[in-house]
């Protein structure tokens, strides 16, 4: 796993609402993955800063991609918003 | 646990012996038109294809692999927008040639530029994807 990244994802991936989407099992750190986190997501393709929405039951994680570049988002990983 | 907004449908199957969500088609969504051009971010990479399937397989119970459908807009406008402003390449492949491949296109989601491309056997359906006539073109919006 590329150290920068929190959460393998594809990135061209939505959901049924059009969001983003992985799974827990794909995460560095599960206990970081809560609704409201801020993390890295993505794969040797592509990687983006991803604000988690919703963790379900089975471990899918929900989120939203932000467009900008991680260098631009860099600041806000870790930040968790309510 | 369960947390956040999102909610889904589950059915159990019978030949796993586990829950997995029933994805949402949309209905009388079908791509009619052959020549129309499916965008998905980065290269047609087997590997990253089958991890990717696998994910997709983990949840739904199916092979499936996500595309956007170029209805209504232009390159130009979806190469710019999350999520594939974030992917230095993007990989252009018509619908006819994901059928002739063998695959189905499925209309999924509420995006109704997004479909799956599934397939019910991993190992052919990654390689049919693969292995279709394709272009790879760099997103001149992509900031690293």
């Amino acid at each position: 796993m590329n150290p920068e990244i929190d959460l393998v994802a594809d990135l061209n991936a939505e959901d049924d609402e059009g969001l983003g989407w992985s799974v827990l099992s794909d995460a560095r750190d599960p206990s970081r993955v809560r609704p409201g986190a801020m993390l890295v997501a993505g794969n040797r393709h592509a990687a983006a800063v991803v604000r988690v929405v919703a963790v379900d039951e089975d471990g899918q994680v929900h989120f939203t991609v932000l467009p900008g570049s991680l260098e631009k988002n860099r600041h806000l990983i870790g930040r968790a918003l309510a | 646990m369960r947390a956040g907004r999102v909610s889904h449908d589950t059915v159990r199957t019978a030949w796993q012996h586990r829950d997995v969500k029933l994805r949402r088609l949309r209905d009388g969504d079908v791509l009619d038109d052959g020549g129309t051009f499916l965008v998905r971010g980065g290269e047609l990479d087997p590997e990253v294809l089958q991890a990717d399937a696998e994910r997709y397989h983990s949840v739904y119970g199916s092979y499936g692999i996500s595309v956007f459908a170029l209805l209504d807009t232009t390159l130009e406008e979806l190469a710019q927008r999350a999520p594939l402003v974030r992917f230095v390449e993007l990989t252009l492949v018509t619908v006819d040639a994901v059928l002739q491949a063998g695959l189905r296109l499925e209309p999924t989601g509420r995006n109704p530029r997004h479909y799956t491309v599934a397939f019910d056997d991993l190992d052919r359906g990654v390689a049919g994807l693969a292995g279709c006539e394709h272009q790879v073109v760099p997103n001149p919006y992509h900031e690293t």
